[in-house]
């Protein structure tokens, strides 16, 4: 479980995949601007919001890019396999104090609060799916007992959203809910040729074959098959654009770790 | 609505405006407390906690303590020592079958509207509790309009009290006893001096009574140096101080005393500051911050010039019923309007854990286990360092402080200029 704490506002390394070229560009699909707008508003006005997705669609990487052109710090917690209500607040506080906070409940979620309110941060809940009906409870007893002075962002898998969507206590108190899908289609096309110009110089057939193959419209996946390419095209003489040869001998490999797991 | 005391449950569709105005609505002055149960309160215990938070208590002062069953207790007996009219409790379909009884239970005998808030339901256990409970359900709409209602008359209120403005001048006379009316006259504005001569009149007729009350036999340096402190007591300003015993010492002059006063060493004691401290309706606020009753009431008295041995032989039934006012040794100190909830909670608290009037006043527990001396002490050290009340002169000794002592920190003397039976004549 990875925890990243951010204060500075203004965007660094930003969430591209690790091994992929230097000054990746932020491909802007509507389910990111989406993010942004939402997240804006929940900070201004310190709403829950929700950002619901598969894996793999960009998610993490919007809410990042929202946190981290805002002014405000954050708290980013990824939760483990149902945390009981106190697990949610120790690490909340820890990140928060930098020291291990102890004590009953009761008094860690009021000092969770009040340093909350003193010095309010984006909380950032990632893996929300993995929040049990307990842990959905605590962090909305969060957000009331906060009355606002703090933004809460829930990212998660579509498990997230159904249990969102199905507490009607928590699924009122969200301000904003972005729905993230598998590109395809115009979509999937332009989003890749603005990812790398790579992509943009590949026929759309083959794109469309790739995609039906591998990719089915998960971002992440083009951006690991760009990292399995890139070097791929260049020995094989063909550093412009995916072709066949390059396209089958890179989803060899990436095909078979996907069958693994 | 009813004006009848009852308990009144609505399920409300909350959202997180509807939960900030639930909470908006907490108002200690207005009578009114409103919480928000938690998923984790197992007992009542836990509840309590947010009740005695909504009265103002801090979990960041000393005396915090982590027994539910002393929790349940205290909220209770703040509750109607602060005369809270309304608790509204959102969130009820938290809390299990046992904890949900015993806040309607305790709601009852508080004789407060209890009003109950489900988030979007209440559970099947919470309507098998309720059904034992005449209770008045109410729809989320009539709810919110009433309360909407009563929020803006409260802050109507809260606009309406204006601050105190006492209009004393920041300066009076230096001039002695004999002349001290005419130079106020001749020196300060018509309006200030009006004022001023108001209270040398009245602290001056206070004076005679107090004198005329006791036999010539006993009207000795120590009784009337009682006399002087309680007149001088309730001065909160260095002009109301030097007025107060300069008029004490005309009265006293008649009845043959020669009372001296050296008014810089009187104003340098401070003694009005702590009298300001008192009398100031902050400082209580302020104090509402302890959990435990004890703590402002002892504070209170030592700010009164008792000191903790006297305060630690202070029985329950010394306490008014009312809180505003305690009897010590006889004499009956008037509490201030704003720390009489305080009081009022350590009498309630006392009698709660089974005391009798004649049991000790200072003590904790069915086991009427006295309060240290040192705890007391350490109860006024505790406020000054935490909340920055000081109420003890800036010392730390909590000795007796007797009569002559009294009279060398503030420069006073007094003489017996005639025989006592001569001396009599006012």
């Amino acid at each position: 479980m990875t925890t990243t704490q951010n204060q500075a506002p203004a965007p660094k390394k930003l969430r591209h995949l690790a091994g992929l070229p230097t000054n990746m560009p932020v491909v802007e699909t509507v389910a990111f601007r989406k993010t942004q707008v939402v997240a804006q508003s929940a900070v201004q006005f310190g709403e829950i919001a929700a950002f619901i997705g598969n894996a793999g669609l960009g998610k993490s990487f919007a809410v990042d890019y929202a946190v981290r052109t805002s002014e405000m710090p954050s708290l980013w917690v990824q939760m483990g396999p149902a945390p009981k209500p106190k697990e949610v607040t120790v690490r909340l506080l820890n990140q928060l104090i930098r020291s291990e906070p102890n004590g009953p409940i009761y008094r860690l979620t009021d000092q969770l609060v009040a340093e909350l309110a003193a010095d309010p941060h984006i909380v950032v809940i990632d893996d929300a799916q993995n929040l049990s009906k307990e842990g959905l409870d605590q962090i909305r007893l969060l957000h009331d007992l906060g009355e606002s002075t703090f933004p809460l962002f829930l990212a998660g898998g579509e498990g997230c959203g159904e249990t969102l969507r199905s507490d009607p206590q928590l699924a009122d108190r969200v301000g904003g809910w972005v729905q993230f899908r598998p590109l395809d289609g115009d979509q999937l096309h332009s989003a890749l040729s603005v990812y790398h110009p790579f992509y943009a110089n590949t026929s759309p057939t083959l794109i469309d074959r790739v995609d039906a193959r591998y990719a089915h419209g998960v971002f992440r996946r083009w951006a690991r098959l760009l990292k399995t390419a890139l070097p791929r095209a260049q020995r094989n003489g063909t550093p412009d654009c995916l072709t066949e040869t390059v396209a089958r001998a890179a989803l060899a490999t990436l095909v078979h770790e996907r069958e693994d797991g | 609505m009813s004006d009848h005391a009852g308990v009144h449950v609505t399920i409300a569709d909350s959202d997180s405006s509807h939960v900030r105005f639930l909470a908006s609505l907490n108002d200690v002055d207005a009578g009114v407390i409103s919480v928000r149960a938690r998923a984790t309160d197992r007992r009542f215990g836990g509840l309590a906690k947010s009740i005695l938070a909504g009265l103002g208590k801090s979990g960041e002062v000393s005396g915090v303590g982590r027994n539910e069953q002393e929790d349940t207790s205290l909220a209770a007996s703040w509750l109607v020592a602060h005369q809270i009219s309304d608790l509204i409790v959102a969130g009820i379909e938290c809390l299990p079958a046992k904890a949900l009884d015993e806040l309607v239970r305790i709601g009852v005998l508080c004789r407060l509207d209890l009003w109950l808030v489900g988030d979007h339901m209440v559970g099947a256990h919470a309507v098998s509790v309720l059904e034992n409970w005449p209770t008045r359900p109410l729809a989320q709409q009539a709810f919110d309009r009433h309360w909407r209602t009563r929020l803006a008359t409260q802050d109507d209120r809260r606009d309406s009290c204006a601050t105190d403005d006492s209009g004393w001048p920041s300066e009076v006379p230096y001039a002695d006893f004999p002349v001290y009316l005419a130079e106020v006259h001749r020196h300060l504005t018509p309006e200030h001096a009006h004022l001023v001569d108001q209270h040398f009149r009245h602290a001056h007729r206070e004076a005679v009574e107090a004198i005329k009350q006791v036999d010539a036999d006993e009207l000795s340096e120590e009784t009337v140096t009682h006399m002087l402190q309680r007149l001088l007591q309730r001065c909160t300003s260095q002009p109301q101080i030097i007025t107060t015993a300069r008029a004490f010492q005309v009265a006293a002059f008649r009845a043959g005393l020669f009372v001296q006063v050296d008014l810089s060493a009187l104003v340098a004691s401070r003694s009005h500051d702590v009298a300001a401290v008192v009398a100031d309706p902050n400082t209580w606020r302020k104090m509402r911050a302890y959990r435990q009753p004890y703590r402002p009431t002892t504070c209170l008295l030592s700010g009164l010039e008792v000191d903790v041995a006297t305060q630690q032989k202070l029985r329950v039934g010394d306490v008014a019923d009312s809180g505003q006012s305690v009897t010590v040794e006889g004499e009956t100190h008037h509490v201030p309007e704003a720390a009489v909830p305080l009081v009022r909670a350590q009498k309630l608290q006392r009698l709660a854990e089974g005391a009798s009037p004649t049991d000790l006043l200072f003590a904790a527990g069915s086991s009427q286990k006295p309060i240290f001396y040192r705890t007391l002490i350490r109860a006024a050290d505790d406020a000054a360092r935490e909340l920055g009340v000081i109420l003890n002169h800036g010392r730390l000794t909590r000795t007796s402080v007797n009569a002559n002592q009294w009279r060398q920190r503030r420069g006073i003397s007094i003489q017996q200029l005639v025989a006592p039976r001569e001396g009599r004549a006012a």
